[in-house]
């Protein structure tokens, strides 16, 4: 109930011509790519939910845009395809404290449009870990027949949402994990 | 599900390690890598004591309920919370030796225990069918002993079901799929390590009455379907089917037809289901099948052998030796492996978790730590998948909403299927196929003729 009057409310509280997409499984993936001392790693997942709030002609013409969403992306359903591995990342995301990883939209610039595809600035915010730290980000929003492909890479730091970058250990020793990751996805939404 | 990622065939092997033999050593040190990761648990187990409780109720408490009890008690993942058992004596039974565990006359009010979220039915086959169905519907995860069910019919009903329930773990109690040696040779096997598979041969001896006594004459009937012709799927249906689900499962292969007859020569007493049985098993490719089994005599206990062109793979209980043939082509690593000989012939020892070396390489063998029994592995792989699925089931609905059945089952396929997030273990159509195969043979034996077996009987 508490869902649906917060959405009613970003639905009205934005211009008519803003329209509502939603998130549909299997079209969206996301990848999270990380170094350690051993080697590189990634994390993929296609479970990323949410809906976005926008006024899809504003995306073909430069200019702020008015926009909202959110991207909701489950901790456990990030998969490495190694069983230890994704044990381990989740247990160091407090994974049964904070289930989600949160992305909220909160404006949309349209800095350029070329073949269909709008090169955007966005502000927003990012919630991992249960801690929220703004966030400004480029995609691309490519919009066809009803449906905006949102793509984009946006680079975090573990340590600044009180991750402490996992160190599983070896025989031969421990693994030391960079706090950077690079989050790189495709976003699918339709009307 | 667990067949999408267990799935594993030479061209995958060739294609993803570039087909070479160092290749396949060094993919054969990966594996006993993994198996390490038990390293700082109890090293019997894959799953530690943070793995997410699966509460358990638990429908029969003859003899292999009890068994099963023993192996959850041992099980931090899967609390037996309710056992269910129409016969008060055994309902009397079942309270004392698990006194927290709430205690039913009847399924079906067990079935209605909230506090239940898995339920194992270790009923008759004929059962099976009526409970898991129920148990289904009323939501909760089923782990159903093999065989599915006692007829053909039964089996696909229950096969179905599950498939109209994704939301839910179905496990089909093919056991051996669930152990770690014998899984740990899958994709050794799959590799073609043996060479062209020519003849697989498999055995079980151990001299037991299979009748079970009662002051209670109609009791004595029930507790004796094993001996009913008309109810007991035989010993290759209670016994056999294990071993020829391996031997079809490792070798990707599934028979033509079989062949069988039986005999009852050590108990004479009026039964109909013979004691002693031997199966012979075709295949379209020119392999074939064996199975031997009896209730006459113990010796050599059971094991299962498979032949190929440049080597034969033995695997007893927790253990498994490779035989190469003289003119097989050198692998490499076999040269270091620690050797055991079996009637003469040194066989190179292939165990999950041995041969390793240890901390700063001071340890270059250990024995395998996977010393549970294999429906201990089954079970501990029912909760855990069981946990796996409801996560990610539950994950689904947080972030889309609600879902139809065919939109969950593709997304649960691919989420869990493709990503190595579940323990091994035998899907409902893994257990209909074994199902009907294992009831194909015993109509073998039965009738003394061949009996084909169909592509299209092997299908839900």
């Amino acid at each position: 109930m508490k869902k649906i009057l917060i959405l009613t409310a970003l639905i009205l509280a934005l211009p008519a011509q803003a329209e509502l997409y939603k998130a549909k499984f299997g079209l969206s993936n996301l990848t999270i790519n990380g170094n350690s001392s051993v080697h590189k790693w990634k994390v993929e997942t296609k479970v990323i939910g949410g809906f976005l709030n926008v006024d899809s002609a504003a995306l073909s013409k430069t200019g702020t845009t008015q926009a909202s969403g959110t991207v909701i992306v489950p901790v456990r359903q990030l998969k490495s395809g190694k069983k230890r591995m994704d044990e381990v990342m989740h247990a160091a995301m407090n994974e049964p404290q904070h289930k989600l990883i949160k992305f909220t939209i909160t404006g949309l610039e349209v800095k350029s449009v070329k073949d269909g595809v709008s090169t955007c600035g966005g502000s927003g915010a990012i919630e991992i870990n249960g801690k929220k730290q703004p966030l400004n980000f480029d995609v691309n929003i490519a919009n066809k027949a009803g449906q905006l492909t949102v793509s984009g890479l946006v680079p975090i730091k573990m340590t600044d949402f009180g991750i402490t970058p996992p160190s599983p250990k070896l025989p031969t020793g421990s693994i030391q994990t960079d706090p950077e990751v690079k989050i790189s996805f495709n976003w699918v939404v339709a009307k | 599900m667990s067949e999408n990622k267990q799935d594993f065939n030479r061209r995958d092997f060739i294609s993803s390690a570039g087909g070479s033999l160092a290749a396949m050593a060094a993919m054969m040190q990966a594996l006993e890598t993994r198996a390490q990761e038990s390293e700082g648990k109890d090293a019997s187990r894959r799953t530690d004591d943070s793995t997410p409780p699966i509460k358990i109720g638990l429908v029969g408490y003859g003899p292999h309920g009890r068994e099963i009890a023993r192996n959850l008690a041992q099980l931090p993942s899967a609390p037996l919370v309710a056992v269910a058992d129409h016969y008060g004596a055994m309902q009397r039974r079942a309270k004392r030796e698990h006194p927290k565990a709430a205690s039913y006359d009847n399924y079906q009010d067990l079935l209605k225990d909230k506090n239940v979220e898995g339920v194992v039915i270790a009923t008759a086959p004929h059962d099976h069918k009526e409970i898991a169905i129920a148990a289904l519907r009323s939501g909760k995860h089923v782990y159903c002993e093999s065989p599915l069910g006692g007829t053909v019919e039964d089996a696909k009903a229950i096969a179905k079901a599950a498939a109209e329930h994704p939301q839910q773990n179905f496990q089909a109690g093919l056991q051996f799929r669930s152990e770690p040696q014998r899984h740990f040779m899958f994709p050794f096997m799959r590799a073609g390590a043996i060479g062209k598979a020519v003849h697989a041969r498999t055995q079980w001896h151990k001299k037991t009455s299979w009748r079970f006594v009662s002051p209670n004459t109609e009791r004595e009937k029930l507790i004796n379907w094993r001996l009913d012709p008309e109810l007991s799927p035989g010993l290759v249906g209670e016994i056999g089917i294990h071993q020829a689900d391996l031997v079809n499962h490792l070798l990707k292969l599934q028979p033509t037809a079989v062949s069988g007859f039986g005999n009852t020569i050590q108990w004479r007493d009026g039964r109909k289901v013979p004691d002693t049985v031997n199966i012979v098993y075709e295949y379209e490719n020119g392999f074939s099948l064996t199975q031997e089994l009896t209730l006459s005599n113990s010796f050599d206990g059971e094991y299962e052998v498979m032949h190929g062109t440049n080597s034969a793979v033995m695997l007893r209980g927790s253990q498994a030796w490779m035989y190469k043939e003289a003119d097989a082509p050198l692998i490499g690593w076999e040269v270091y492996a620690r050797k055991m000989p079996h009637y003469g012939t040194p066989g190179v020892v292939l165990a999950a978790g041995a041969t390793t070396l240890g901390k700063g390489g001071k340890k270059l063998y250990q024995e395998s730590t996977y010393t549970q029994s294999p429906i201990f592995y089954s079970l501990e792989a029912f909760a855990y998948n069981c946990h796996q699925v409801k996560s990610a089931v539950e994950d689904f609905l947080n972030t889309f909403g609600e879902a139809d059945a065919e939109t969950l089952a593709d997304y649960l396929a691919d989420q869990l299927g493709s990503t190595n997030s579940l323990l091994p273990a035998a899907d409902a159509t893994a257990g209909y196929q074994a199902n009907v195969i294992a009831l194909k043979a015993n109509e073998a034996v039965m009738t003394g003729k061949r009996v084909e077996i169909k592509p299209e009987d092997l299908t839900v």
